[in-house]
């Protein structure tokens, strides 16, 4: 009962793009709230770098709530500010360059996959971090994008092809490129 | 994470290769944002759409008038250089002076008038042909003092003098018809 009445008391999407049309300052918050995570973490896959993502991600919530027009209610709102954001840091790592996320780069030189030892796992966990940033690199724009927004922002086949305006067919070619060369990259690791 | 990517008894699929590729980066996410960052996040873009709001009131009325007067220049020189089409002729009103109901004199000349008829009273003010002498000069019988008439030898004719109102002031009588008057006239002229 509890669920039920929790669940009607959720403001859709498009009730917060209304309220927000409307001036209201909650609905942009909500919006904000419900959505910054997925496009933080698309837009730091794509560049590498805290602060350039998040620049990406206001950019993108300021030209995807200033372009609603463009939106139209054709898909969600999830992934129309996800092809925004993701289009805005495209534009914004060609500008700046992709940086080099790591922080531990310096230090660990070439970083090594490690085995699930439980001890030093924050360490394992940065170079593993470090690690699947570095086969990202590995990609090229599109597959890299791709690939984020189905792994990342957990889009499904057709979302994706939303996003980037391609076909399905397109999608599920440039993630099986994605995936061969992801799996050559770990592959090489494993056995160094 | 790592052991499970090269775990050997894992699926050979396609699709579960590229599953368990997105689970790892799932499990391994970028780092997060402090909530203090992401407010500030949020309110530079609430800012930044306020700043978009503000710029679209500004500018929407000098876009528009930038539209119409470009569309009124679009119009004007497409109207010089498009062919006008022949349209028929509309008659033009014609204006309809006033015409004057009082006909102007007519010069006639002497022998395009008859005289039929007319009063004898109006005979003083009848003056027909070229003046003799210049200007004349009209005058009253009683102004008019005679001195000498002599008789045309010819036509042997006296001129008379008239007095009498309703005849002409001149008139010329047959010589021998008017004798005795012309004699009388002449002895009351001659002293």
């Amino acid at each position: 009962m509890s669920l039920a009445t929790t669940s009607l008391t959720v403001p859709s999407d498009e009730e917060l793009l209304q309220r927000f049309a409307s001036g209201e300052r909650a609905a942009l918050e909500e919006l904000f709230r419900r959505y910054r995570q997925p496009a933080y973490r698309v837009a730091f896959r794509l560049l590498g770098h805290e602060a350039d993502a998040l620049d990406a991600v206001q950019e993108g919530f300021v030209k995807a709530l200033t372009h609603l027009a463009g939106f139209q209610g054709r898909s969600s709102f999830k992934t129309w500010l996800l092809r925004v954001v993701s289009n805005a840091a495209l534009d914004l790592g060609r500008q700046r360059g992709r940086r080099e996320t790591l922080t531990l780069e310096g230090e660990l030189g070439h970083p090594q996959l490690l085995t699930g030892d439980e001890s030093g796992f924050s360490m394992e966990q940065a170079d593993l971090r470090v690690l699947l940033d570095r086969a990202l690199d590995t990609l090229s724009d599109v597959q890299r994008q791709t690939f984020v927004l189905y792994a990342d922002a957990e889009l499904t086949y057709r979302e994706i092809a939303e996003v980037m305006g391609a076909s399905i067919g397109t999608v599920m070619s440039r993630l099986f490129y994605a995936r061969q060369k992801l799996k050559a990259f770990f592959s090489e690791r494993t056995v160094s | 994470m790592s052991s499970q990517w090269n775990d050997p008894d894992r699926e050979r699929t396609p699709d579960s290769e590229l599953e368990s590729l997105a689970r790892l980066y799932r499990e391994f996410p970028p780092p997060e944002p402090s909530a203090a960052v992401w407010q500030q996040v949020l309110a530079r873009t609430e800012a930044r759409l306020a700043l978009n709001r503000r710029r679209h009131l500004h500018y929407w009325p000098m876009i528009a008038g930038l539209i119409a007067a470009s569309l009124c220049g679009a119009a004007l020189l497409a109207r010089s250089l498009w062919p006008v089409p022949v349209s028929p002729q509309e008659p033009v009103a014609q204006v309809v002076l006033p015409v004057d109901e009082e006909e102007p004199f007519e010069v006639v000349a002497l022998g395009e008038i008859n005289i039929h008829g007319m009063d004898p009273s109006d005979a003083d003010r009848v003056v027909l042909g070229q003046p003799l002498l210049g200007s004349m000069e009209f005058v009253f019988p009683e102004d008019i003092d005679l001195v000498h008439l002599d008789s045309d030898r010819k036509v042997r004719r006296k001129p008379r003098l008239h007095r009498d109102v309703g005849v002409p002031m001149i008139i010329v009588a047959r010589a021998d018809t008017d004798a005795a008057e012309d004699e009388g006239a002449d002895a009351e002229k001659e002293p």
